[in-house]
């Protein structure tokens, strides 16, 4: 009869198994001087960006609703990827064969990224509540003339983030039950749970700026009906996870490593053959297969196979007026996320597994490692991209020849397209550039605090872009000179300046072996992730 | 041309707290002495040697060229290392080794206040 | 004045006149981060055609020396010169590096990643990865992420050995891996070691299994020297490369 044993499962938060759960989030946490800067600079930064995107523009309820999205995703994402790394976790068989029954365990694991979760949310809740204050103080708006409608959202929402956090924290906990056997089903509706918010943003923009729906009494019945739902999703965690949720932790080496995966491992052990590049075209090469792999694996194949339908579907839907412009602007953001974000995975893996000093140790420079692999990811987002603007342009040329739309395209509407894509050109190789100094800053401090809003900057583009540079309208008014003058100075001003920050990056990037060898000293090495 | 033997780390007994060089002397002389090892046998090269023994192929080399020193090697170039044919060579060794145990018996005998005489004598007593 | 004149002078003769014969040479070495020394003092020399063990408990600053000697990271004083000259990129061509612990690209065949990494190495010997993949028993075909421990291992010094480097610095080749494949992996490395005029540096903590190997070891913890031994003078003193090290640690 040990301690766990009498007070299962436990509440009290002197409870070790709680704190060590807890712990695995504190370096996230502003509980150092250092982490506690970084949140704070992060929220200034966050209000600074809300200013200058929402200004008046919408309600300080449509403002919390974006945060309380923004915190449903985080909540979500932040138990989920934890699930999923679950079987390649370290720590784990240890934590599978700790002496208290499972339900302690997912007991304390639900409990463990609260405090994270909740820090976040109330970061969130802070930025909403500035700008509110903020936009009322400073202009005339209607919208924040009324104090005490301020005054009852902040009340309002600031319920619903707390039922937020916990109660989608224990919905993202259940995933648990999902990995294996039949219950693989369930993983759509989780899936689908995970997005929704998604929809929320879209109600962002439809709904009336006075929206009942969105006005502080209705949110306060959203909140209660969400803490009333919190003690029966936490009766289902702990009945059904220590149940269902944990076989699939040894069996599966992780959700990539389950049949398709290993399908497609086999085949290509017949098909492998020596690549005979040489020199800096084997670098590259060797960096591509990387995302050759990836394109190897049959539900990615199924994915993108479907998306390409999609854009098939497009091309031939949009080819009348000047709408394909449009669909190209959507298209087009996503290489833009792509780029900077397979760069950074890529990097954060190669460090993970190691494998960072049998690259760095090739017999060539820094820099032209680095190069090597930002012209693979270059180069897979070019060929990705291709297949879904091949697939459009095979709708619209079946549209032309079959039921050809009377009006197709002005002059305005080509030069916007050639606009966008050169933009976005422009802006995926500096963002990838300006992104390598994030991992090489080493001993300077100052590079870090400089790398931050790079990487920052780097990830919103696209929004920022939608947001300011092309919105809706550049369609119908056209591309001004200035604007074009606007795209030359960034080529002409942005290119040189992310190239050399992309040297600086790749000088230093050794020191990232010595930051992680720092880190671990400090902090011990990290098995509970 | 393949050697005739190959050894392997069974074949010696090594203490790690004395020149390995010397063992190696020691023993594989010993080999040739008791006749393990024929006249004219190719030994394993300095390569081999040392891979199979999982020893640094600086200590074999010195091990060969002690071997060869005492005349009970000789290497033909290009074709290896080989036992000597010298029948002298031979004898000389198992002298040597002769002399060793005697004094190994000689040391033994007199730590227990014995001549090596009286040491056999004992020895051979009956009960 | 010019008596340090005339001493950089003697010095830099005697660095001319050895350097030839040296493959490493570190002249107090130190190394801090974060006002954390993690290396002090740190003063050898390796002779080239040599196989030196470097020696130590965790911690003692083994992996970040060998850093330093391949030119990932640069010291925060002394000077270093590996083959003649300071460690950089031109310096990798002629070094073969085993980093510790460190995967190789899983997502590749065997066979795939040798064929980059012989594109990649410019030295890389295609008879002599034959050579390796006979005698360390490597199956080629298989995925780099379905190896066992033991198998990857021996992939990696694979890896290292079919290249013609003159200097192959090895960090823990033997962490995880069986009994077979240790005696494979030192096998291989004195049967490397007595083909050519090759140098090893090797990082371990298999004393037991390597002692026989090294013809100096280099004993190393907190961050110093604590002393460089000849194997053989050490035997030759009634010592062993263990006894040694429990007499240096214990």
């Amino acid at each position: 009869m040990n301690q766990y044993e009498r007070s299962r499962p436990g509440h009290s938060f002197d409870d070790p198994l709680l704190k060590m759960e807890m712990r695995a989030f504190t370096s996230y946490m502003p509980t150092s001087k250092n982490s506690a800067g970084i949140w704070a600079i992060g929220t200034l930064l966050a209000i600074i960006v809300c200013r200058l995107a929402f200004a008046d523009r919408y309600t300080p309820e449509q403002i919390y609703l974006l945060g309380a999205v923004l915190l449903w995703i985080a909540a979500f994402t932040i138990t989920f990827t934890r699930i999923l790394m679950l079987p390649q976790n370290a720590f784990r068989e240890w934590w599978l064969t700790l002496p208290v029954p499972r339900e302690t365990l997912v007991h304390a694991r639900m409990l463990g990224s609260l405090p994270l979760t909740g820090c976040f949310a109330a970061a969130l809740w802070l930025v909403a509540t500035v700008h509110s204050v903020l936009t009322s103080a400073i202009t005339d708006s209607p919208l924040y003339a009324d104090g005490d409608r301020i005054i009852g959202a902040a009340l309002a929402y600031a319920a619903l983030y707390a039922a937020i956090t916990i109660l989608i924290t224990f919905i993202a906990m259940l995933v648990m039950i999902a990995m294996q056997g039949w219950r693989q089903w369930l993983l759509p509706l989780f899936f689908s749970i995970w997005c929704i918010p998604t929809v929320g943003l879209g109600v962002l923009y439809i709904t009336h700026p006075d929206s009942p729906w969105l006005a502080a009494g209705r949110v306060w019945l959203y909140s209660a009906g969400a803490f009333l739902l919190i003690p029966l999703v936490r009766r289902l965690c702990l009945n059904l996870i220590p149940k269902y949720g944990f076989d699939w932790i040894i069996a599966k080496r992780s959700l990539l490593g389950g049949h398709a995966l290993r399908a497609s491992f086999l085949s290509s052990r017949t098909k492998a053959q020596r690549p005979n590049a040489r020199g800096f075209k084997s670098l590259y090469a060797l960096e591509r297969s990387v995302f050759r792999n990836i394109s190897a694996i049959r539900w990615v194949r199924m994915v993108y196979g479907i998306l390409v339908l999609g854009t098939t579907a497009g091309g031939f839907i949009t080819l009348e007026d000047d709408n394909w412009v449009q669909l190209i602007r959507a298209l087009i953001v996503i290489p833009g996320i792509f780029t900077v974000t397979m760069l950074t995975l890529r990097f954060n893996l190669d460090i993970n597994k190691r494998r960072l000093e049998w690259v760095l140790t090739f017999p060539y420079s820094r820099l032209t490692v680095m190069l090597s692999r930002l012209l693979a990811a270059w180069a897979t987002s070019g060929i990705w991209l291709g297949g879904l603007a091949g697939g459009m342009a095979l709708g619209a040329a079946a549209r032309y020849l079959f039921v050809r739309p009377e009006h197709f395209g002005s002059h305005t509407a080509v030069l916007c397209g050639v606009y966008m894509i050169a933009m976005y050109f422009v802006y995926i190789i500096s963002s990838s550039l300006a992104s390598t100094l994030t991992y090489g800053y080493g001993n300077r401090q100052w590079l870090a605090y400089v790398s931050i809003p790079i990487l920052m900057l780097a990830y919103m583009g696209p929004m920022l872009f939608n947001q300011f540079i092309m919105p809706e309208s550049l369609i119908q008014s056209g591309i001004s000179e200035s604007r074009w003058v606007g795209l030359a100075l960034y080529a002409v001003i942005g290119l040189p300046l992310s190239w050399g920050a992309f040297v600086l990056g790749s000088k230093g990037i050794a020191t990232t072996l010595y930051m992680i060898q720092a880190r671990q000293r400090k902090q011990g090495i990290k098995t509970f992730e | 041309m393949p050697p005739d033997i190959i050894w392997n780390l069974q074949d010696f007994q090594i203490d790690p707290s004395r020149p390995l060089y010397e063992q190696f002397v020691e023993q594989i002389r010993a080999m040739i002495a008791k006749g393990q090892l024929a006249p004219g046998t190719r030994l394993p090269s300095v390569r081999e040697t040392a891979a199979s023994l999982r020893v640094n192929p600086t200590t074999v080399m010195k091990a060969y060229q002690e071997l060869e020193r005492l005349r009970l090697t000789i290497t033909h170039r290009g074709q290896g290392t080989f036992v000597t044919d010298e029948a002298d060579a031979i004898r000389q060794s198992r002298r040597e080794l002769a002399r060793g145990a005697v004094r190994r018996m000689e040391e033994l005998a007199s730590s227990i206040g014995l001549t090596l005489e009286e040491l056999i004598a004992l020895a051979n007593e009956e009960e | 004045m010019k008596q340090m004149l005339n001493s950089y002078a003697d010095a830099a003769h005697t660095l001319s006149a050895d350097s030839a014969q040296l493959a490493v040479r570190c002249r107090e070495v130190s190394m801090s981060f974060k006002k954390k020394n993690v290396l002090h003092g740190v003063s050898f020399e390796i002779k080239r055609g040599s196989i030196v063990g470097l020696l130590g408990p965790n911690g003692a600053g083994k992996s970040t020396l060998m850093r330093i000697l391949t030119g990932l990271m640069e010291p925060s004083a002394g000077s270093v010169e590996v083959l003649g000259s300071k460690p950089s990129v031109d310096t990798l061509r002629d070094l073969s590096f085993l980093p510790d612990r460190g995967q190789l690209p899983n997502w590749l065949t065997a066979e795939q990643w040798l064929g980059y990494a012989s594109g990649i190495y410019p030295d890389w010997d295609r008879s002599l990865e034959n050579q390796w993949v006979r005698k360390l028993e490597v199956d080629v075909s298989l995925r780099i992420a379905t190896l066992s421990r033991g198998q990857e291992a021996r992939l990696q010094l694979l890896t290292c050995l079919s290249r013609r480097a003159p200097l192959v610095i090895l960090d823990e080749p033997f962490t995880g891996v069986d009994l077979l494949s240790r005696e494979n992996i030192s096998s291989a490395i004195a049967d490397e070691a007595a083909a050519g005029d090759r140098t090893f540096l090797i990082a371990t903590h298999d004393i037991r299994e390597m002692e026989s190997l090294f013809d100096r070891i280099l004993l190393i913890g907190d961050g110093t020297i604590k002393g460089v031994y000849d194997t053989e003078a050490l035997r030759a003193q009634g010592q062993s490369v263990e006894s040694c090290y429990r007499e240096v640690f214990a």
